[in-house]
């Protein structure tokens, strides 16, 4: 009964810590991110300047990935109409690759193709997946290592603060 | 008859097993822990010294090693970690005592009187290379010869975790490695695009370092839950990995 209790309560203490698994940005500038989408169309991220952006670094390879693709859907489509995008940045798979995946995975937003790893490189990304949260001036402010349940109210409210200029 | 012929079979193992030893079963490193080992016999001259990972090469391990001992390549296989009772996990690569790791490479070259290579993986690497460091330290030029190099499959070998946008730093036995070494990395894994940089910093401390990327598998393919064609395939092929990486060890030399 009382490691029923303590896994209850550890179960509560993990809960709210989720949104403290984002760091604050402590590096430099953000790095320069040009990539086309599976369609070969160029993005770049001063086209998106004005919102938050989500860079997301994944792969199809990647469970963690896989398990929070829908939860990154969810957050898109609870934050409509809002100023945000994702941009989810492939790590150098093939079209043919990410569009096998599309066919088992509903994921709807903006995926770039990094094929030759450069943006990986810019960007310092070691682990898949690598989330950057971008402010609506295009400044790197929050990282996160690993996947997450990206609907989940704290995600939400760190990412609506960011909509608000400071 | 019967006598002669148990006699032939017996001088036909003493034959094929170079000066007529038996593999041990197990070894007693200084610290008093008794390391078990299991061991696949071959003619050559060459012993593989295959050491646990964090992911575990599995059922394989045996596989392998039975396969490469057909082929000639000695294998043991010493259970670093049963030995200390650690679980299989990328955190008990850093309690294995490198001291002990040393003391395996040594009995192993002396025993086997063989050329010796290492192989693990993942956070492997470090305590393996740490090993591998201080019996290089303590061995003589001539007995430096036995240890031909490691192959490293997906080594993980940063510092710390690396966080999103910040350098990665490397574990200091990166450049304090001077053997040569032989990396596998799997294409579909984040550290294939890292790899030259991990070489850049091995050749630091002197390390003759050359490396394969391995299509279309991921970093542990040979110990996937879910393994794909590719992957499957890839693991058959891990003896003939291990030879190819072996030859390319001696020819840096």
């Amino acid at each position: 009964m009382k490691r029923l209790i303590f896994f209850i309560s550890c179960l509560f203490l993990l809960a709210p810590a989720q949104a403290l698994d984002l760091k604050p940005w402590k590096g430099g500038p953000t790095p320069p991110l040009a990539l086309n989408d599976l369609n070969g169309k160029p993005h770049k991220l001063e086209d998106y300047r004005g919102k938050v952006v989500m860079v997301q670094f994944w792969a199809t390879y990647c469970p963690p990935c896989i398990k929070e693709m829908p939860s990154m859907v969810r957050l898109e489509s609870r934050l409509a109409g809002k100023p945000f995008v994702i941009l989810a940045v492939n790590m150098g798979e093939t079209k043919n690759e990410i569009l096998d995946f599309q066919k088992k995975v509903n994921m709807d937003f903006t995926v770039l193709m990094d094929n030759d790893g450069e943006a990986l490189a810019a960007w310092k990304v070691f682990v898949a997946p690598s989330s950057f949260l971008l402010d609506t001036q295009g400044n790197i402010r929050y990282t996160m290592q690993g996947g997450a349940d990206w609907d989940a109210p704290e995600y939400v409210a760190k990412i609506s603060e960011l909509m608000t200029p400071k | 008859m019967t006598i002669f012929r148990l006699f032939s079979f017996g001088l036909a193992l003493a034959l094929c097993t170079p000066s007529g030893w038996a593999a041990p079963a197990s070894m007693r490193m200084s610290t008093g822990t008794e390391i078990s080992l299991r061991t696949f016999p071959g003619v050559g001259n060459t012993l593989m010294l295959g050491f646990p990972c964090d992911e575990g090469l599995g059922a394989q391990e045996a596989r392998s090693s039975q396969a490469l001992a057909g082929l000639g390549l000695e294998a043991w296989l010493p259970d670093m970690l049963g030995s200390h009772g650690l679980p299989v996990a990328s955190s008990s690569m850093e309690q294995i005592p490198p001291e002990e790791v040393a003391e395996v490479i040594d009995q192993a070259v002396k025993q086997s009187g063989k050329r010796v290579v290492l192989v693990t993986t993942g956070r492997g690497a470090v305590p393996i290379l740490q090993g591998a460091r201080i019996w290089l330290d303590r061995a003589s030029p001539q007995e430096r010869a036995a240890l031909i190099g490691a192959i490293l499959f997906s080594p993980d070998l940063y510092s710390v975790k690396p966080a999103p946008g910040v350098e990665a730093r490397y574990h200091k036995i990166v450049a304090q490695t001077s053997m040569p070494v032989f990396i596998y990395q799997g294409q579909r894994s984040p550290g294939r695009w890292w790899l030259e940089h991990l070489k850049v910093e091995f050749t630091r401390g002197g390390s003759k370092i050359s490396s394969k990327v391995l299509p279309n598998v991921r970093g542990f393919f040979y110990s996937a839950q879910d393994p794909t064609d590719e992957e499957r395939a890839m693991t058959d092929r891990l003896p003939e990995l291990i030879l190819d990486a072996i030859k390319q060890l001696e020819a840096t030399q």
